[in-house]
């Protein structure tokens, strides 16, 4: 059970880990929303100077600009010429398409009035009504557009969203001046009503949306109005009536829709604030141009206007992005070597050791192969008198054995050593042509000599090993290398400074070579003690087999590696076989 | 439990040069422009399935190649590119609505990324038959998704902040951003693989030395050996044979039978040699030249089943 909490632990971990590294990356980030200058809280806050108040880009790559230029008391300038504005994308200028001055555009407005049973005090109610007409009334019949929703525990459309006419303007008076404080107060939901009725207009839209309490269901709804109004593009002018209201919730909306926040402590202002936000919004001027990088990519452009009016230079600053969740470019020059640098990096880490491979292990692997191989004899040397252990069976088909050579040495005695094929000699030689007693070495003054016993001159040396030197004997000298041949068996005498030895090579047939004290084994060797070894490939594998007696095996080769073996163990070319004197090894043909 | 950090490096490689890929073929294919949020779209879908397709073959055939090549793997690889494909396509789509509704952002892009992630991940299910894989891998892809998104849109944005110019930092900030996308994929597919599955070989000698393989319930059949049908390829062990051995499962048991050759077991002390054996956590085995150890992450094996 430790490890499921261990496992959950770590999930959790993971999960939290990409969580917040998502957020981390989000630090600083504006997003791609059609943010205007920033969030102004105040009416007051916003005074002389141009402001960006929103950007239309949903006819993109046609961008319209919204921008309020207002004087030191910060009311707007009115009259300036498209001639004295400078349009600037990313810092590259760019040609105005289309320009509408100071009162010349078409707003669109949703008024969101509460109507919540708190209205009822101090005259709110009339104070919000009074706002209201007199909002109705600054619009410009024919041209703006207009809807009222008011609220209490439910959202009422008191009038769809409709370009203003005297007429309507007459009945939405009366309907207005009809209104009575009610029930609850259900401020998001209405507020969320308003970004709908505005779905589907173009050009500059705002909804104004009033209360002067906190919303019932609490800031749980919140989020989701700031939601829809940023996937509408619809900016938020809150009014926070009285001092009931909450405030922070009411500033987060509308800094977070790029729109505006008044708090107004009682309901005479407002006629006054609703005026000054209707002067406002009517007085903006809109710049329409065409933009510089007309592809969606997912990317922010920065906007900058200048205005070089007669009151001096001024200017704002703001952006706009656009949709695009993975935007693909090529520029080759940049294309190629990220290509190439990259691709290296990532092939060249595959190929990397103990990246996603082991590094090489440094020690010897033949002999660690044997240790468990199933075939193979488990080598207990380090319990004395143990016996060897076969662990299962070859159970294989038959493969067929790879074509070795077995390597003789023959160590020299250190007065003389003799050859032949009677059993009595040093070294027994069994090989056609090969006399009973045919040769004798001897050490003279730190050199071997060879005497042919056989008087014939059977004995052929070649002094400097060449098979071309070969020549019969009587008595000759012999150094490292020499070769000397009896009848068809061939030997190399092998010099070392701890003393010398006889090399024999033989093929090492399938059918095994055998090697004991016995006349009839293929290699003799002179031993106290009955001796028959075998090597031989079993169908799988090269064996050393011992019938009777033991002998040494090195698997590896490494002599210091060498144990007894007293019944069978594998062998590789390499591996070092020791019988008695004789010194038996493996090689590949 | 026991992280495979070989195979995790190898699944986050080889994701990230499937990003790399799916990179390169986009900015190859689709340079055109789209001006409108219909087109928009459609162009998301083609740069989605583009680059699912890339993260999926090279996903595939991360998981798929652990133990060699073999051409049989080919159509796996295949359908996980395809699967890819379809997952990005639609995951890609999903994501822009999301970024365009939302009116764009990292979180957008993150989770936009993170569904692409999910439905590559769930893909593994019919790609390799194993429903835990899928659930591996649909976690691994999400979480990575997540990471991959968000810092696709923060390096981007950071390049265009430093004044690169656009068409350099969508191109540096694309390739590095496709590059982490389908490495956090691949690296999240492997940890969470690597810490959900509970039953795998972990091969500690032979030419697959440092290598697991997961084992799920699944499957009913595992089989080791030289031949390239095996599910577990010992294609450089000389002395493995053909389908050397096989493990099956039922009831949440491992049963090891020999068939081409001989096992030897050591569960403690000595190898033996076996026949056909219930295996238990811990046990240690021999074919051939590889040896293994049967592994599990719960204390046993009988538990493992839920």
């Amino acid at each position: 059970m430790k490890q499921m909490a261990l496992r959950t632990t770590l999930l959790t971990g993971l999960g939290v880990f990409a969580v917040l590294w998502t957020l981390l990356m989000g630090i600083g980030v504006s997003g791609v929303s059609p943010a205007a200058g920033d969030a102004r809280k105040d009416a007051a806050q916003f005074g002389a100077g141009a402001h960006i108040m929103y950007v239309d880009e949903s006819n993109f790559p046609d961008v319209t600009v919204y921008l309020a230029v207002n004087d030191g008391g910060g009311q707007p300038i009115l009259g300036l010429e498209q001639a004295e504005f400078t349009l600037h994308e990313d810092g590259e200028p760019v040609d105005i398409t289309a320009f509408v001055g100071a009162g010349g555009g078409a707003t669109s407005t949703v008024l969101v009035i509460d109507q919540s049973g708190s209205m009822g005090n101090e005259d709110k109610m009339g104070g919000a009504i009074r706002a209201a007409q007199g909002y109705m009334d600054s619009l410009n019949v024919g041209r703006d557009r207009l809807g009222i929703i008011v609220f209490s525990n439910w959202s009422l459309t008191l009038a769809p969203l409709d370009v203003v006419t005297d007429s309507g303007r007459a009945v939405l008076r009366g309907l207005l001046g009809a209104l009575i404080p009610l029930a609850g107060t259900e401020f998001y939901a209405a507020t969320i009503e308003g970004i709908k009725l505005l779905d589907d207009v173009d050009g500059r839209r705002v909804v104004l949306t009033l209360t002067d309490g906190m919303d019932n269901g609490g800031q749980a709804r919140l989020q989701e109005t700031i939601d829809a109004a940023l996937a509408a593009n619809t900016p938020i002018y809150v009014v926070g009536l009285g001092s009931d209201v909450d405030r922070d919730g009411l500033t987060q909306l509308a800094t977070a829709t790029n729109g505006q926040v008044h708090f107004s402590p009682n309901a005479a202002e407002l006629e006054q604030l609703y005026a000054s936000i209707a002067s406002n919004l009517r007085n903006e001027y809109a710049l329409t141009y065409h933009s510089l990088t007309p592809n969606l990519d997912g990317t922010r452009r920065d906007l900058a206007v200048d205005i070089d009016a007669a009151g001096g230079n001024i200017s704002a600053s703001g952006g706009y992005a656009v949709g695009g969740i993975l935007a693909s470019s090529l520029n080759l020059a940049v294309f190629l070597p990220t290509l190439l640098i990259l691709l290296a990096v990532l092939v060249g880490l595959l190929f990397v050791p103990g990246v996603t491979h082991p590094r090489i292990r440094r020690q010897n692997t033949g002999e660690l192969a044997a240790t468990l191989r199933p075939d193979v004899v488990i080598d207990k040397s380090s319990e004395p008198g143990a016996q060897p252990e076969i662990i299962a069976p070859p159970r294989e088909a038959p493969r067929p054995a790879p074509s070795l050579t077995c390597v003789v040495t023959m160590p020299l005695a250190a007065e003389a050593t003799t050859l032949g094929s009677a059993p009595h000699n040093t070294w027994v030689l069994n090989g056609a042509g090969v006399a009973a007693r045919q040769a004798r070495i001897t050490l003279n003054s730190n050199r071997y000599v060879i005497t042919d016993l056989t008087g014939l001159s059977a004995t052929q040396v070649s002094y400097n090993g060449s098979p071309e030197q070969l020549r019969p004997i009587q008595q000759n000298a012999l150094r490292d290398g020499s070769r000397i041949v009896l009848g068809d068996v061939a030997l190399v005498l092998r010099q070392t400074p701890t003393g010398a030895a006889l090399e024999r090579r033989l093929p090492l047939p399938a059918s095994g070579l055998r090697i004991g004290a016995a006349p009839l084994a293929d290699i003799t060797v002179s031993s106290p003690q009955p001796l028959a070894i075998r090597i031989r490939h079993d169908g799988q594998h090269w064996m050393v087999e011992c019938e009777v007696g033991q002998c040494q095996v090195s698997y590896s080769g490494d002599p210091a590696q060498l144990r007894p073996v007293t019944q069978r163990n594998a062998l590789q070319p390499g591996s070092l076989v020791q019988v008695g004197a004789l010194a038996l090894r493996i090689e590949a043909a | 439990m026991q992280l495979d950090r070989f195979r995790i490096a190898r699944n986050t490689i080889f994701g990230a040069i499937g990003g790399l890929a799916g990179w390169a073929v986009i900015s190859l294919l689709l340079r055109f422009e789209t001006t409108s949020t219909p087109l928009l779209l459609l162009k998301d879908a083609l740069l989605g399935a583009l680059v699912g397709l890339c993260i999926g073959l090279a996903i595939g055939a991360a998981d798929q190649t652990a133990d060699g090549w073999a051409r049989r793997k080919l159509p796996r690889i295949g359908l996980s590119g395809l699967i890819g494909l379809g997952a990005g396509l639609v995951g890609l789509v999903i994501g822009e609505v999301i970024f365009l509704w939302a009116g764009g952002g990292v979180w957008p892009r993150a989770v936009g990324w993170a569904i692409f992630g999910l439905l590559l991940g769930v893909g593994q299910w019919p790609v390799t038959g194993l429903q835990n894989k899928g659930v591996y891998a649909g976690l691994g892809g999400l979480l990575g998704g997540l990471i991959g998104g968000a810092t696709y849109e923060r390096l981007s944005l950071t390049l265009l902040g430093l004044g690169a110019g656009r068409e350099l930092a969508l191109t540096v900030g694309g390739a590095v951003g496709l590059v982490l996308l389908g490495a956090c994929i691949g690296l999240f597919i492997g940890l969470v693989e690597t810490i959900l599955r509970r039953v795998w070989l972990r091969f500690v000698y032979g030419p697959l030395e440092g290598k697991t393989f997961t084992l799920d319930s699944g499957r009913p059949v595992i089989t080791l050996g030289r031949s390239d049908v095996c599910d577990i390829m010992l294609r450089h062990d000389p002395e493995a044979g053909a389908v050397h051995a096989a493990i099956a499962t039922s009831g949440g048991a491992f049963t090891l039978t020999p068939r081409d050759g001989p096992v030897a077991l050591r569960t403690t002390g000595a190898a033996q040699p076996v026949t056909t054996r219930i295996l238990q956590p811990g046990d240690t085995i021999q074919i051939g030249r590889s040896r293994f150890v049967f592994e599990t992450g719960v204390e046993h094996v009988g538990e493992s089943q839920q």
